[in-house]
């Protein structure tokens, strides 16, 4: 997979957790600048993301996981491992 | 059925959500625990089976206070036993023989006065509590397991017609610990079911929930060959088919059938519909000394070679009931499929190409016959319950919160040394939503520099109780300018909210404003979109609110005249009285 696959398909799942539109969310988009970003949603995030791309988040990296570059970048080094 | 991924279930409930018409069913859902994603899996299950419903999640381990006359249809209580108290199951409460009986005490009050503010509802679920994180030992019974072990005799002896139990033990015996359960999560977000335990959770509930609008099933249609019995009897004949105990290949046949008599007991109706000549499957009945379902079971047969959507639609008929309350049993394929194309309302399965998992598919599918059974005797007993519980009322029930909380014996301890917190001072500033007048984020530095800064008190506080610590759970930071007080911040964790605490601690800080010789407290409030209980806590307080331009709101306080509710079941002391 491709980095921008990676990105696409993690901005569709986030779409879909927080029940937006793709349009509106960027590698940009973090927990920070996006209120429906909480811990809940985080547990939903990780857990769907998951799923999605079959593999296995340690907690370092959902803690890390507080944008979509950051989610990106996880993913990219864990499926390049 | 093809499992969904959790996107897709989210993604559907919306759908399914813009198509419903009728007003959904609510359910509350009050748990020590977090349980947020069981929302989705319980509202997927329900829509998807034609039943609108909308789920709610309580505010986190809040029960007696979420859990009074509510106005939702189902109430469902969702106590795991590790959290009974803080951090029950690290074992700590243990080794007080005489805490441990009061909190088994307070657990069951707590639950029968639920029970009995709440006896207007349709339906209260009830799980059992469970032995995780703390399963004991082999030789050893953990004293947690004792608990849950009291506590769960308690739930069976409730006999209000509107309770049930739901054993969550019967899920965890189906799958291993690591589906069912998650530890990163537990220790990452306090969250410790996995979705699949939530799926099968409302796998199983929904037949309830179902049963209550009357969605349940009421016949259940068998194929013969591979499904009654293993093998053809038109092809391999009478002697050969197996359906008994003692044979490997019929064992599993037995088990089904066993389940089968036992509905027809319930009075569910048990019907065949079979490619077969009529007079080979009689013979089988009559006189196959391994058949358990005889002529007085089976109310309907369509044996012929006809389709079979055209014999089910007919059983239909003549059963005068709708093909949408028809379940239907095939080990063939393309039968299933064309039952599925032709006729969707009629609930159809296949019998697994693994008979040995025949069984456990089967019964899996059995809660769609679910009844709500209420007998004379059920009636009597609700009766007698009433009668006796009116006597016992006053003892064994919280006549409101404020008991509730008494009971609890709470405790604000002011920490007097924030330097010695200050990483876990900077998390809960970072990490607080809900209870948090400005959500102002600090670093360690930011903190640091307020200590030591002689305008402001950092003021953080501990919470105990009787059954335990809640740890550093609230912070203040008060600025003083000339004669009044600033509340830079104050904030909560959720963990300790619904307690009446962030009032006890408001009131302690007056009387010390008072003895500073401050006239005034100030608090601006920055509304964000998770904290407005915030400005309702200062409202109902009594403050004055100003609102200003910038769209946040000043709540104020003269502290000469400042007379606050009492909070007095709650003790306040400082870390360096002691």
């Amino acid at each position: 997979m491709t980095n921008k696959e990676i990105q696409e398909k993690v901005i569709h799942t986030l779409a879909v957790i927080f029940d937006m539109q793709t349009a509106k969310i960027s590698p940009e988009t973090n927990a920070r600048s996006l209120a429906r970003w909480d811990s809940l949603n985080q547990i939903k995030l990780t857990v769907a993301l998951e799923e999605e791309f079959d593999l296995e988040f340690e907690p370092e990296e959902i803690a890390a996981m507080t944008s979509v570059k950051a989610i990106v970048d996880v993913i990219s080094a864990k499926m390049n491992n | 059925m093809k499992e969904l991924t959790y996107s897709q279930i989210i993604a559907e409930n919306r759908r399914l959500e813009k198509l419903a018409k009728d007003k959904p069913l609510r359910i509350l859902v009050v748990a020590n625990t977090v349980v947020e994603n069981l929302r989705d899996y319980l509202e997927y299950e329900l829509r998807s089976h034609g039943m609108h419903a909308a789920v709610d999640i309580a505010a986190y381990d809040n029960a007696m206070q979420e859990s009074s006359r509510l106005q939702h249809d189902v109430l469902i209580l969702w106590l795991d036993t590790w959290n009974l108290a803080p951090a029950l199951h690290t074992g700590h409460l243990f080794e007080d023989p005489e805490v441990l009986q009061a909190l088994e005490k307070n657990v069951k009050t707590q639950i029968n006065t639920i029970v009995k503010d709440n006896e207007h509802l349709p339906l209260i679920v009830i799980n059992t509590f469970n032995n995780l994180l703390d399963p004991g030992f082999p030789f050893k019974k953990s004293n947690m397991q004792t608990l849950a072990g009291n506590l769960n005799a308690y739930l069976y002896s409730i006999s209000a017609p509107n309770v049930f139990v739901f054993d969550t033990g019967h899920i965890l015996l189906s799958l291993p610990e690591k589906s069912a359960i998650s530890r990163k999560q537990f220790y990452l977000f306090n969250t410790l079911y996995t979705n699949l335990f939530f799926s099968r959770y409302s796998h199983h509930l929904k037949f309830v929930l179902l049963g209550l609008k009357g969605k349940t099933k009421k016949a259940l249609i068998m194929d013969c060959d591979n499904t009654l019995w293993s093998g053809i009897v038109g092809e391999d004949g009478f002697d050969s088919i197996r359906m008994g105990y003692d044979s490997p290949e019929g064992r599993p046949f037995h088990e089904v059938q066993q389940m089968l008599l036992g509905l027809a007991r319930q009075g569910v109706v048990i019907g065949i519909c079979s490619k077969n000549n009529p007079k080979d499957v009689q013979q089988v009945i009559d006189h196959h000394p391994d058949m358990l379902l005889g002529d007085e079971n089976i109310t309907i047969k369509k044996v012929n070679w006809e389709p079979k959507p055209h014999n089910v639609k007919q059983i239909a008929k003549e059963l005068n009931i709708g093909t949408d309350s028809l379940v239907f049993w095939d080990d063939n394929e393309f039968e299933v499929q064309m039952m599925r194309e032709m006729l969707p309302e009629v609930l159809s399965f296949q019998v697994p190409g693994k008979t040995y998992e025949y069984p456990g598919v089967f019964r899996e599918q059995m809660g769609w016959f679910f009844k709500r059974n209420i007998t004379a005797e059920d009636l009597q007993k609700a009766d007698l319950y009433k009668a006796q519980s009116r006597r016992e009322k006053e003892k064994d029930r919280f006549t409101d919160i404020t008991e509730y909380l008494q009971s609890l014996s709470l405790e604000i301890i002011i920490e007097h040394q924030p330097q010695k917190h200050l990483g876990r001072l900077a998390q809960i500033s970072q990490k607080t939503n809900q209870f948090n007048l400005s959500t102002k984020r600090y670093e360690v530095a930011d903190i640091k520099s307020m200590i030591a800064d002689e305008h402001t008190d950092v003021l953080p506080f501990h919470v105990k109780g009787r059954f335990g610590e809640y740890g550093l759970t609230g912070l203040c930071i008060v600025r003083y300018d000339a004669s009044t007080a600033f509340l830079d911040t104050f904030l909560m964790s959720c963990r300790v909210l619904g307690r009446q605490l962030e009032q006890a601690f408001i009131n302690h800080l007056l009387a010390r404003l008072r003895e500073k010789g401050v006239s005034r407290l100030e608090a601006e409030y920055v509304p964000t979109p998770k904290n407005q209980q915030v400005a309702r806590f200062f409202g109902e307080m009594g403050f004055a609110a100003r609102e200003t331009n910038e769209g946040t709101t000043v709540f104020s306080c003269q502290v000469k005249h400042f007379s606050p509710a009492s909070t007095d079941f709650i003790t306040i002391s400082s870390s360096n009285d002691e």
